[in-house]
């Protein structure tokens, strides 16, 4: 008797497509890059409506570009080619773009942390500006000229206000001489009328 | 009861009736009624000959209309009838200012003061002399 034998069945062979499981990422990892980066792109955006209302808003301005440069730069996904592919063993693609893209080779960090992209995420919001190829010393010179800027248009803005200020002055000086001038010919008219001899 | 005043002319007239004929015509100048206005003044001016009021007015309704050498003249023709009428020597001023001859305007405008001190024709004055000084004129 043979006990390989399988009894009572007959082979079937199963006709339907096999696909590739997909399961939402629902790692530690994943869920917490998403909620720093939804964090970081509301403050980045509630900075650039309010950079116009500060002072210094240029350097606010220049910073948040910075700053959307950097995030999009990690959104991307592999823009650094070694690095990315290197992380993305770790935490999918995503994770590995973004710690790539600033620092250009944090992705070991945030491998061997397991939640070790925010360091990566925090370098490449500073380091926005860097990676379009300044050095610190560079970014620091161009902060100083924006301040000065920003001074001189606050200087110029002061000096132009107080133009319009004394403009407006001497407007109304000349309304009330004119102004006056009517009225006191009004009654002077109105006095003579009634005092006819 | 206190009599009312007559303005003697070319018939007595009661001052309230040259006031209102006066008024009359300011109130057709306002309403741009030019003509009307005008002749209104002649007539007073006829009825009363003796007054610089009426020939105020239509050196006054001249200058409305942009005709200042013509106003002018009105000025001179009532200084004739009163050279010391203060009225007369501050419109005179007036549109001396708008004719760019300050120096005479000023000259004007200082008779007047010279002339009436006090009142309303005495603020005209002053009002229009401090315009010259203010450069607003």
């Amino acid at each position: 008797m043979n006990d390989n034998k399988i009894k009572g069945t007959s082979i079937r062979l199963s006709t339907v497509a096999t696909s590739t499981r997909r399961t939402a990422k629902t790692d530690f990892g994943t869920v917490m890059r998403n909620g720093l980066v939804k964090g970081a792109n509301v403050v980045s955006q509630g900075l650039q409506v309010a950079a116009p209302f500060i002072p210094g808003s240029a350097i606010v301005s220049a910073a948040v570009a910075g700053t959307n440069l950097a995030a999009s730069f990690g959104s991307g996904g592999g823009a650094g080619a070694a690095p990315a592919s290197y992380g993305s063993g770790a935490f999918g693609t995503s994770v590995s773009g973004l710690s790539s893209a600033g620092t250009g080779g944090l992705g070991g960090a945030g491998q061997s942390t397991g939640a070790g992209f925010v360091p990566g995420a925090h370098n490449t919001l500073q380091q926005g500006t860097a990676a379009a190829g300044a050095s610190p010393s560079d970014a620091f010179t161009n902060m100083q000229s924006k301040v000065r800027e920003t001074a001189e248009f606050q200087a110029s803005f002061n000096l132009q206000y107080l133009d319009l200020q004394q403009t407006i002055q001497q407007d109304t000086r000349q309304f009330n001489l004119i102004s006056n001038i009517m009225k006191t010919k009004h009654d002077a008219a109105k006095n003579a009328l009634n005092n006819v001899r | 009861m206190s009599e009312e005043l007559q303005v003697s002319g070319i018939v007595d007239v009661r001052q309230s009736e040259i006031a209102l004929l006066l008024e009359a015509g300011h109130l057709l100048m306002e309403m741009r009624k030019f003509k009307e206005a005008e002749e209104v003044f002649q007539g007073v001016a006829a009825l009363v000959p003796h007054s610089e009021i009426p020939l105020v007015c239509m050196g006054n309704l001249a200058f409305s209309l942009g005709q200042k050498d013509r106003a002018l003249r009105f000025h001179n023709e009532a200084l004739k009838r009163v050279p010391d009428s203060a009225l007369v020597h501050a419109h005179r001023g007036e549109v001396l200012i708008f004719m760019k001859k300050t120096a005479e305007a000023k000259e004007a405008l200082e008779r007047s003061l010279s002339i009436e001190s006090e009142g309303p024709t005495a603020l005209f004055a002053s009002s229009l002399l401090d315009a010259i000084a203010a450069e607003v004129l």
